[in-house]
């Protein structure tokens, strides 16, 4: 599994980099932003992709849009601090499969990694 | 009477939860609340970095989420391990914090309040945006042996 | 058919019975009536043959005189003269006594079949009398003497042939039968006689007569074989013993003489005698069977008679028995069948207390056996079913029931939801309550919700249906965006929009790998909101209440300004002390806290501002409630909101004064004097109201010769002083009326405030009242109990030192806490307010007289009034 960091804050791209340390999880790059993500996804086609949806630019949602097209097999997590249901929601409906709300500890990600990779399905 | 300040209590109450949540859920360090005082604007004072959050709507004011560059320090450690972290982290650290909170205050305080994007500064700046005629709570948070203030401004 | 099945048992028996009857009945009839036939055929038997043996006498007779005419014919005259005249004498008898008996009464009946046979017997016989005229003018030949006399003997014969061959007894009729052949034979034996009589009288025998008396032999012989053939043994035995000897053999042989035609060397009175005899003997034969056949018939006749009662009785007995027996079985049977059938009708009303008790080994007795069997077992399976009912019953309980109830009962609202997005039928009522509505099952749930909820949580919604629905996308993850996990809705009802905040939770149901539905639970979260504008009501209330408050400022303005401005600041340096403390003493800050509150509390008091009063009381209250826990920071945070709440109050009121404050514009305020006669006003209202309140009446007097002014700082913490004292006067010092009547004191009670200056840097201040004075044991045990002081220490004091005890933090005798006494602060607050302003105190008291207090103040430079303020004093 090789995954993707999307998130404007670089605090926040290495809280979740090494909350993801002893996850089975290899991280291929990190963006602070949209156009740089879509770059990564376009260069290397990550399997995951955790995506930030404030983010100065391309915001979360435009990006996701942009993933899809170019590669629909990617599976995204949202990861967000905004609780607003309906970008949620769209979001979802653009083709992400997870969401998190902040704050995120390596428990939650790990979690939440499990249930959009169908690991521990006996969960 | 005691309606708003069962609404007072409420909305104290979840911006010290949210800030308190965060500490917990991230580090699994307690924070503990000093004893409060109100301040008139001009006398308030703030710690090193501020993340300031607007609120609009039925009630207008402010939240500050606001503390000194080691406990910031401290938690970049904790998260990611660095020891010398730069302004930059700090302020991204402080902006993070911020933006949680006021996040998770969003989604619990309904369609009436409108909460704001988060704005981080460093240092006390020239101009607050404090309405004048309102109390303002300003609520010391110790976490860590470090002092953090959650400032609460709301009509 | 079908009508005979649908027949009533007892109607089906009397079916069968009846026709069974009556055959029997048939029977014995025709048994009756052969009997009483065969009776009256004997009867009838009887008197016929009783006839024809007087017919037979006859015939016997007019055979003897046939032969005794042909003889004396024969002999013209010679022979026979006097026999014939006898024997027509002996006729005529025999004639006489069958006339006779022909006119027997019983025989009428029996006469009338045959009246034609007696008329042609009778004519017969009125013949007799030609013929014997013509036999005595010897006129007659024998033939034909023996032509007309056998004519008659003849029709005789028929007749009797007639009379006697008539029954329906076969032993009887053949018995008949050989008496008629055996009379057809003697009188064949008669000819036989009457022949040999003329032939031995002529000496011969022409081929005429020979041949007659030869068929006459034959037809005899043939005759008497007949009579011996079907006679019976007795008959027989009769005929054989008399039919016998010597006179018969004699006949014999002279009839093979007359057989020869040779030798007619026979006297023929000799042949007339010995076959006389002969027929004689056939005579006693013929009596002999006659009367036997009489007797028999009349056996018979008795015998049918017999039997004909003896089958009516019979019939009778077996009738009444048939009867009898009938009715006790079928009476037996049908009430049987009657209990079986009473009994089933109680079965089927579900009454099995008792069993059939049929007593009877018949079919209906195992009947019984097998329904009460039946019955058992359907108590059985009746118990089975009780038990499984009750089990339904108690799952019904305490499931089912549970479960609707949980529906029925529950505040949240639940129902389900199924692929389409329709809503179940089944869903807890309070889903009408919360929605308003009744149309709820069937619904789509977002056509459900759209006129409730914003377009936008309307678009949210729809896209959540859609992910929660889809059964690849992770339930929390959707979960974690449900749009309406808090939502206002709006309703219409009655014309009225009426909004309210519902949660809605949404839980998957799956089904194997699908997701079969939706469980939907709806909470009302309205109440709480409902009480948040119910509350900003009473805060409009209390804002009104503000407005009264101006009325009370009208009176004096200036007072309440001064308390308003110094709570402001006294509340401020709460807050301040809040900021610069750092040694997390939470303890000592509540204790500080609440000692600052209570003294405005009483300040309010004094100036009569209830509302302010009441709200520090509040505040108190708070801080009270908190000083038995552990103080947390947090706690703070609602004193704090207290204080600010109270502070804002304090700027409401500030503001109202302003916009009166116009009205006292023109005068002056502020002045020393003016805030000293405000002063002893404040103190007079708070006696005022104390004792109002006390219920004891009580004066105040403020002396003050030396027309002293105390300082403007001084005068709050002077009067919050004087007020606590006062209270503490009013509670404890000053008795009930009654009591101070009892020790012979004025009923009303005083109070007085004495100023002096008796040195330029002191101010004196005594205050006394005329109270009871202390208690010193009182005082002791009391400090003892609230841990002031401990046992040892305490009875190591003198009474000084214990007077002092009731300065102590924490003593307060008061055992009410409302806003006039204290909440054992009282004297202690007084020490630290004097301690605060540098000054000395002194207490004496004498029980039952007074207390009081001195006070010294330093003071700097002279206290006299300043005469240029002099006359603000009454404004």
């Amino acid at each position: 599994m090789r995954l993707l960091i999307v998130d404007d804050s670089s605090i926040m791209r290495r809280i979740i980099e090494k909350n993801l340390k002893d996850y089975d999880i290899e991280i291929i790059g990190t963006a602070p932003d949209g156009h740089k993500a879509l770059e990564i996804v376009k260069e290397k086609k990550p399997d995951v992709i955790t995506l930030d949806i404030t983010m100065p630019g391309m915001d979360g949602l435009a990006c996701l849009d942009e993933i899809m097209v170019v590669h629909p097999a990617a599976k995204v997590m949202i990861i967000t601090a905004l609780s607003d249901k309906l970008t949620g929601l769209r979001a979802l409906d653009k083709g992400a499969r997870g969401f998190l709300y902040k704050p995120v500890n390596a428990d939650d990600l790990a979690n939440a990694f499990d249930r959009l990779l169908k690991r521990n399905e006996n969960k | 009477m005691k309606t708003s300040k069962a609404e007072f209590d409420a909305t104290c109450s979840l911006f010290i939860n949210s800030v308190n949540n965060y500490f917990r859920h991230l580090t699994e360090i307690d924070s503990e609340l000093n004893v409060p005082y109100i301040k008139q604007s001009e006398g308030l004072v703030l710690k090193d970095y501020t993340g300031m959050i607007g609120i609009s709507g039925n009630r207008k004011g402010f939240v500050y989420i606001s503390a000194d560059r080691h406990m910031y320090e401290d938690l970049i450690k904790i998260f990611i391990g660095i020891d010398d972290p730069s302004d930059e982290d700090i302020l991204d650290m402080a902006g993070e914090i911020s933006n949680v909170v006021a996040g998770n205050v969003r989604a619990n305080l309904g369609a009436n309040f409108m909460i704001s994007v988060p704005v981080v500064f460093q240092g006390m700046p020239s101009q607050l945006k404090i309405p004048s005629d309102v109390s303002i709570y300003v609520i010391p948070i110790v976490w860590n042996n470090h002092e953090a203030y959650v400032v609460i401004g709301l009509q | 058919m079908k009508i005979l099945y649908d027949l009533p048992i007892r109607i089906k028996f009397a079916v069968v019975l009846i026709p069974l009857i009556l055959i029997i009945l048939c029977f014995d009839y025709f048994q009756i009536q052969h009997n009483y036939l065969d009776y009256g055929d004997s009867n009838r038997l009887n008197k016929t043959i009783n006839l024809g043996i007087e017919i037979n006498h006859v015939v016997h007779e007019l055979q003897k005189e046939r032969s005794i005419a042909i003889g004396y014919v024969t002999s013209n005259g010679h022979e026979f003269d006097e026999q014939i005249t006898r024997q027509r004498d002996v006729t005529d008898s025999t004639l006489n006594r069958f006339y006779v008996e022909l006119q027997n009464p019983d025989l009428e009946d029996v006469l009338v079949k045959h009246t034609n046979d007696i008329e042609l017997l009778k004519t017969s016989f009125d013949e007799i009398d030609e013929i014997r005229r013509r036999v005595d003018k010897l006129s007659l030949d024998p033939y034909q003497i023996l032509k007309y006399f056998s004519d008659i003997n003849n029709v005789a014969l028929n007749t009797v042939d007639q009379l006697i061959n008539e029954t329906r007894d076969k032993d009887v009729a053949q018995q008949v039968h050989a008496l008629i052949y055996f009379l057809k034979a003697k009188e064949r034996a008669s000819i036989e006689r009457a022949i040999g009589t003329q032939a031995f009288t002529l000496k011969a025998m022409d081929d005429e007569l020979y041949s007659s008396f030869t068929s006459l032999v034959a037809e005899q012989n043939s005759y008497i074989d007949a009579f011996i053939v079907i006679a019976d043994d007795d008959s027989r035995d009769t005929y054989e013993r008399l039919v016998a000897g010597h006179d018969v053999d004699e006949v014999d042989r002279l009839r093979n003489v007359l057989h020869t035609r040779t030798n007619f060397e026979v006297d023929s009175n000799y042949w007339y005698e010995m076959t006389t005899n002969k027929i004689n003997a056939l005579k006693k034969v013929e009596d002999s069977i006659s009367s036997r056949l009489l007797v028999t018939t009349a056996g018979l006749a008795s015998n049918a008679f017999r039997k004909f009662w003896t089958f009516i009785v019979v019939d009778v007995i077996i009738g009444v028995l048939a009867l009898w027996l009938m009715s006790i079985i079928v009476t037996n049977l049908l009430s049987n069948v009657k209990l079986l059938e009473e009994y089933a009708v109680r079965f089927s009303k579900g009454d099995f207390t008792r069993r059939v008790v049929i007593p009877t080994k018949d079919e209906i007795g195992h009947y019984a056996h097998t329904f009460n069997v039946m019955a058992g077992e359907i108590v059985k399976s009746h118990n089975i079913l009780r038990k499984e009912r009750d089990k339904a019953k108690f799952l019904y309980n305490n499931i089912y029931r549970v479960a609707m109830m949980v529906f029925q009962n529950i505040h949240q609202g639940i129902f389900l939801l199924d692929k389409n997005q329709k809503m179940s039928k089944l869903y807890s009522k309070s889903m009408e309550k919360i929605f308003g509505v009744n149309k709820i099952a069937g619904e789509n749930f977002s056509n459900f919700m759209r006129p409730l909820i914003i377009p936008r949580d309307l678009e949210a919604l729809e896209m959540f249906m859609r992910h929660l629905f889809n059964e690849d996308m992770d339930e929390d993850v959707v979960n974690q965006l449900n749009p309406i996990e808090q939502v206002k809705i709006y309703s219409e009802k009655e014309g009225l929009v009426t909004t309210k905040y519902i949660r809605v939770n949404f839980t998957r149901i799956w089904r194997k790998d699908k997701i079969a539905n939706i469980m939907v639970t709806v909470s009302d979260e309205t109440e709480a909101v409902l009480l948040q504008k119910h509350l900003e009501e009473a805060e409009k209330k209390k804002k009104q209440e503000t407005e009264q408050v101006l009325s009370i400022l009208k009176i004096d303005p200036s007072l309440i300004r001064g308390f308003l401005h110094n709570a402001k600041r006294t509340l401020r340096s709460i807050s301040e002390r809040y900021e610069t403390d750092r040694d997390g003493n939470f303890k000592e800050l509540l204790q500080f806290t609440f000692e600052t509150i209570h003294n405005l509390k009483g300040n309010a008091v004094v100036i009569g501002l209830d509302i302010m009063s009441q709200k520090f009381h509040e505040v108190e209250e708070s801080i009270a409630e908190l000083k038995d826990k552990e103080v947390k920071g947090k706690d703070f945070l609602t004193i704090l909101y207290e204080i600010d709440d109270a502070d804002k109050m304090i700027d409401d009121m500030s503001s109202m004064l302003r916009k009166v404050a116009d009205i006292y514009r023109k005068y002056p305020s502020g002045g020393h004097v003016v805030s000293n006669i405000m002063l002893i006003d404040s103190l007079e209202r708070a006696v005022k109201v104390l004792s109002e309140k006390m219920e004891k009446q009580v004066d105040f007097f403020f002396k003050n010769e030396g027309n002293l002014v105390l300082p403007n700082e001084k005068i709050d913490t002077f009067r919050d002083i004087m007020v606590q004292l006062i209270r503490n006067s009013m509670r404890h010092g000053i008795e009930d009326k009654a009591i101070r009547s009892e020790e012979g004191k004025m009923s009303r009670g005083s109070i007085t405030i004495d100023l002096n200056q008796p040195e330029d840097t002191l101010l004196e201040v005594t205050y006394k009242d005329d109270g009871k004075g202390l208690d010193i044991e009182n005082i002791k045990k009391h400090a003892i109990e609230v841990g002031v002081v401990s046992d040892f220490e305490a009875e190591k004091l003198d009474e000084q030192g214990i007077i002092d005890l009731i300065y102590k933090e924490g003593f307060s005798t008061a055992e009410e806490i409302d806003e006039h006494a204290g909440r054992g602060q009282g004297m202690n607050l007084v020490k630290n307010l004097i301690e605060g302003m540098s000054g000395t105190f002194e207490t004496s008291f004498e029980t039952g007289k007074y207390f009081q207090l001195i006070i010294k103040l330093p003071v700097s430079g002279s206290m006299k009034e300043e005469p240029e303020l002099d006359e603000t004093a009454n404004s």
